[in-house]
């Protein structure tokens, strides 16, 4: 569909409401009345291939039909920006090399493990999943360990794209010249190479879903940068929630530059790195080494 | 656990084991011991501190407990107490305005910063007088605090309040000051900003207010802003530079020429935003650089357009820059595809519709290049040059653009779609001499039917006949809809057999259009519909046969009011409306009582159809329905009623209505769809 014309059926503002309603109860995703015209914008492409006439129509469509479910992760797709790029937001990602990953591999080893597990949550396309992977590499502090980077997203489309690995110019956007080691050009772009692909992995999770997202285990750090803002509070509480379930104790969350916690009530506590503010899921004292006499 | 062993286990060393005690007390917490609540308050560990909240929260001694805690947090070097204290009076303070003063007025400076902070919490207005004379005061952490509780509270008044001090001499309060207003969403004039932006300082933190002014002046302290070391000034400054021009009308051209003669440094400020800025910093950015027609973003700019991060008016200052752009436009052509693709698709725009801006040199340029990319370009690339063709496309186009509707891509299909509509209407013989050879077997079929839609010619219905056979459930799909669009005779029978399609989604365009069409013949595979074992399909039957006032569907329909599932059993109950079955009344009445959302509209709907005063009561019964669509139904159809009684309801319900659309709904008369 052309981004330079705005042509198709038109969406009225009770249809609005109810559509996004019914999206935000699905995956969270939610838009703010002035926000109508970017739904029916992007909800139009939808429209066109299943042949459907009109919002109304596509509400009863999302509601009722047998495939709403598959459906609603569609309109979730279209409705989020993917748009992300290597090795955003630097300063950030020197405080989990510097000190985060430090901190999590001397945790792992007093609990006599060599297992280093981080999660992506609302991976999109892959870039920071890919980014994570280079980084732990290049830490050189987890070699002979059992690194698994998860990356999850809504969209099946942008995870078929991160699953190829092949990237094109707007995904280097901020790219560090030392990592350009970490890729392979190929007639479609620079492709990932097999030594960090083969730590990344990837899977299709709706994060409202807190039963499913148990697949991802207990990780070490979960990054969930420029996601919870297409989120309402009651959503991003939950995501949140699930989010703290799935770290182990003493566990980093990451953020994005423009999110913090400060209007959302959580268990999490902050962390202030060197460049950095980050969370961190709490310590209770019983786990704490015992005070030396 | 009793009493005494939550006493006991109130006094145990393991804070689990109190955390735990705590909480029992808060499941339960009528005539919970002060002393308790307090000592809990006061526990050296957060997690039972954190249940003594809930359970503070929850006491019913609300005004004593206030008192105890005015008094602890004056009182206490225990700075757990004091933070839960804080907390607790926040939730509970609310109407004690008159104690939180006089505990401020007999506690030191240190305290009284605490009392402030609590004083917030409450989101009290009557704290605002209050915190006024703090305000004011000589106690410049008192005054500071009295903004952040101001801000919580928020309101006019607070904001009113804010401003009037903005002057201060006091750096610290003036910044405490700008960055609650800030936060606030306060408008503010430049004339209240003006004084405090005079120290660099502050003026560092004052972005946002200063865009917000949409005063011209404010202007130069942005441009200073834009180019400042931290990128979150940066951003603020270049978000509220773009809200600036925004809001300015007279002096729109004025403001665009200071930003076109911007020094280097104010240009790769922006060019910074546009490539590594937020969504709203992107979009800024584009539509300054646009507007200030630097050459040199416009690929960065292409790349926020094709993010979808740019905004409308970008757009539309991309087509204000005119024929000069088509060239730079052209020059994208080694960019990534999808920018590429938008910088085809406008350079092909402009040159058609500046046509007098344009040498004939480039417009043939644009033409050959268009030829070329719609064969061999990337997907985004032929979607662009297919879509350019709406514009330049003639007879000899045709050829090429149905050729991408075999594609698989679906942009390069909805893309020549687009086109070769446009051109059925130019040149209809040319699109249908060449669909003729159009395969409705690959990919493209579903287009192809709708195209042919469009054409309505003998042959075209022929063609799209032949695409009720395809093995694409799409195209058959689309040849259905595609023969009620050409307004084809003689075909109820033929789209009746896609009644029994074994796709559900041909079936359901089968008895839309079957609803739609004229002939008696229709009825019969709607009616057949009825027993489909899927509820859509159920559902669109009885629509589309009440519709159709097909009276002898009634028994059938009737027994749809059993159907287990709600769309069906709503769909009934509008179909038997319709049709006038005297057996309306009763559907109503167990419509109105069942919890699913669209039964009940559809009851509601269908009481319009009953004598006015059982209309009036039963739709009535909608005004108090927890779905605003719900409400929003009933008010359209008691307006409708227009009775006295009618207004009486709506009345009574727009003093209950908390929901903002509703209300505007019940005062203006429903200006909006349903």
């Amino acid at each position: 569909m052309s981004l330079l014309h705005d042509v198709g059926p038109t969406l009225d503002l009770r249809d609005f409401r109810l559509l996004r309603d019914y999206v935000n109860q699905f995956c969270g995703i939610y838009f703010a009345d002035d926000s109508a015209y970017i739904v029916e914008r992007r909800l139009r492409e939808r429209l066109r291939e299943l042949g459907i006439e009109d919002f109304a129509e596509y509400y009863r469509y999302v509601r009722y039909h047998p495939n709403a479910e598959s459906e609603l992760e569609r309109a979730a797709e279209v409705l989020t920006t993917n748009e992300t790029y290597f090795f955003r937001e630097a300063y950030q990602l020197r405080a989990f090399v510097d000190e985060v990953l430090p901190t999590v591999r001397a945790r792992a080893l007093a609990r006599g493990s060599k297992r280093l597990d981080v999660w992506s949550a609302g991976c999109s396309s892959g870039e920071e999943v890919y980014t994570i992977g280079m980084l732990i590499e290049a830490s050189g502090l987890f070699e002979g360990w059992n690194v698994r980077v998860f990356g999850n997203d809504i969209s099946r489309r942008v995870l078929r794209k991160a699953r190829d690995a092949t990237y094109t110019s707007a995904s280097f956007r901020a790219m560090i010249p030392d990592y350009e080691r970490y890729f392979i050009s190929t007639d479609e772009g620079k492709q990932v190479h097999p030594r960090i692909r083969a730590m990344c992995h990837f899977g299709h999770l709706n994060l409202m879903n807190e039963r499913r997202a148990a697949i991802v285990g207990r990780v070490d750090v979960t990054f969930c940068r420029n996601v919870l803002i297409y989120f309402d509070d009651a959503s991003r509480r939950k995501v949140l929630d699930t989010i703290y379930q799935r770290l182990q104790r003493g566990g980093y969350l990451l953020l994005g530059h423009s999110e913090s916690l400060l209007q959302t009530s959580t268990a999490f506590e902050i962390a202030q790195l060197t460049t950095d503010i980050v969370y961190r899921r709490p310590i209770p004292y019983t786990d704490l080494p015992p005070r030396k006499p | 656990m009793r009493r005494d062993d939550i006493e006991r286990a109130l006094h145990s060393a393991d804070p689990d084991v109190r955390r735990r005690a705590v909480h029992t007390l808060s499941l339960r917490p009528a005539g919970t011991p002060l002393t308790q609540i307090v000592n809990a308050l006061g526990d050296i560990d957060w997690r039972v501190r954190r249940e003594a909240i809930s359970l503070a929260a929850a006491s019913d001694q609300r005004n004593e407990l206030i008192d105890a805690l005015l008094a602890r947090l004056v009182d206490t070097d225990n700075i757990g107490l004091r933070n839960a204290s804080i907390e607790v009076l926040g939730l509970i303070g609310q109407g004690a305005a008159d104690k939180f003063a006089a505990a401020c007025q007999a506690s030191d400076t240190g305290v009284r910063k605490f009392l402030i902070e609590a004083m917030g919490k409450t989101r009290d207005p009557q704290m605002v007088d209050h915190l006024q004379t703090v305000l004011r005061g000589s106690d410049t952490n008192a005054a500071a605090a009295a903004v952040e509780a101001l801000v919580r509270i928020g309101g006019a008044r607070a904001e009113g309040l804010l401003k009037g001090q903005l002057a201060t001499p006091d750096l610290f309060l003036r910044i405490s000051i700008v960055e609650g207003l800030t936060r606030l969403g306060t408008q503010i004039s430049w004339r209240e900003l003006s004084p405090a932006v005079e120290d660099a300082i502050v003026r560092r933190i004052s972005a946002e207010l200063l865009g917000r002014t949409g005063d011209p002046q404010a202007l130069e302290f942005l441009l200073e802003l834009a180019t400042d070391a931290s990128t979150q000034t940066s951003a603020a400054s270049i978000r509220s530079i773009g809200q600036l021009v925004d809001k300015a009308e007279s002096h729109r051209d004025a403001l665009v020429d200071r930003l076109s003669a911007s020094d280097e440094s104010f240009r790769k400020a922006l060019y910074e935003g546009l490539l590594h800025g937020d969504t709203a910093t992107r979009s800024s950015a584009a539509y300054l650089s646009v507007l200030c027609k630097d050459e040199s973003s416009l690929e960065a700019v292409l790349q926020a357009v094709a993010d979808d991060v740019a905004c409308t008016d970008t757009l539309a200052a991309l087509r204000e820059w005119g024929g000069s752009l088509v060239e730079p436009l052209l020059l994208q052509r080694r960019a990534e595809p999808r920018v590429w693709a938008l910088a085809l698709e406008l350079a092909s725009e402009l040159s058609y519709s500046r046509a007098d801006e344009v040498a004939v040199e480039t417009r043939d340029r644009v033409r050959s290049v268009i030829e070329r990319d719609l064969i061999e370009g990337s997907d985004p690339v032929r979607a662009a040059a297919a879509e350019s063709l709406r514009w330049w496309g003639d007879p000899r186009d045709c050829q090429a653009l149905v050729e991408c509707l075999n594609s698989s891509s679906h942009l390069v299909r909805a893309a020549a779609t687009s086109s070769l509509e446009a051109l059925a209407k130019r040149v209809p013989d040319a699109v249908e001499a060449a669909l003729a050879r159009a395969d409705l077997e690959g990919p493209g079929g579903a287009d192809i039917a709708l195209v042919l839609s469009r054409i309505g010619s003998e042959g075209a219905v022929e063609l799209l006949k032949q695409g009720l056979h395809s093995g694409e459930a799409r195209t058959r799909r689309a040849a259905v809809q595609a023969l009620a669009m050409a307004d084809a005779t003689d075909v109820a029978q033929l789209i009746g057999y896609a009644v029994v399609d074994e796709d559900i989604d041909v079936q359901i365009a089968a008895v839309r259009t079957l609803g739609k069409m004229r002939t008696a013949e229709a009825n019969p595979p709607l009616q057949t519909a009825l027993d489909s074992p899927f509820p859509p399909i159920r559902a669109e039957a009885a629509l589309a046969l009440g519709r159709r006032d097909a009276g002898a569907a009634i028994p059938q329909i009737r027994a749809l009011l059993q159907d287990e599932e709600p769309v069906v059993v709503a769909a009934a109950i509008d179909a038997l409306s319709w049709l006038g079955d005297c057996q309306v009344a009763s559907a109503v009445q167990e419509a109105l009582a069942q919890p699913d959302d669209e039964v009940f509209q559809a009851g509601l709907r269908a009481a319009r159809t009953l004598p006015t005063r059982d209309a009036e009561t039963l739709i009535g019964r909608g005004l108090s329905h927890s779905g605003w669509h719900v409400r929003m139904l009933a008010i359209k159809l008691l307006l409708e009623l227009g009775t006295d009684r009618s207004r009486e309801l709506l009345a009574e319900a727009l003093a209950n209505e908390t929901d903002a659309m509703v209300r505007h709904a019940i005062e203006s008369g429903l200006p909006f769809g349903g």
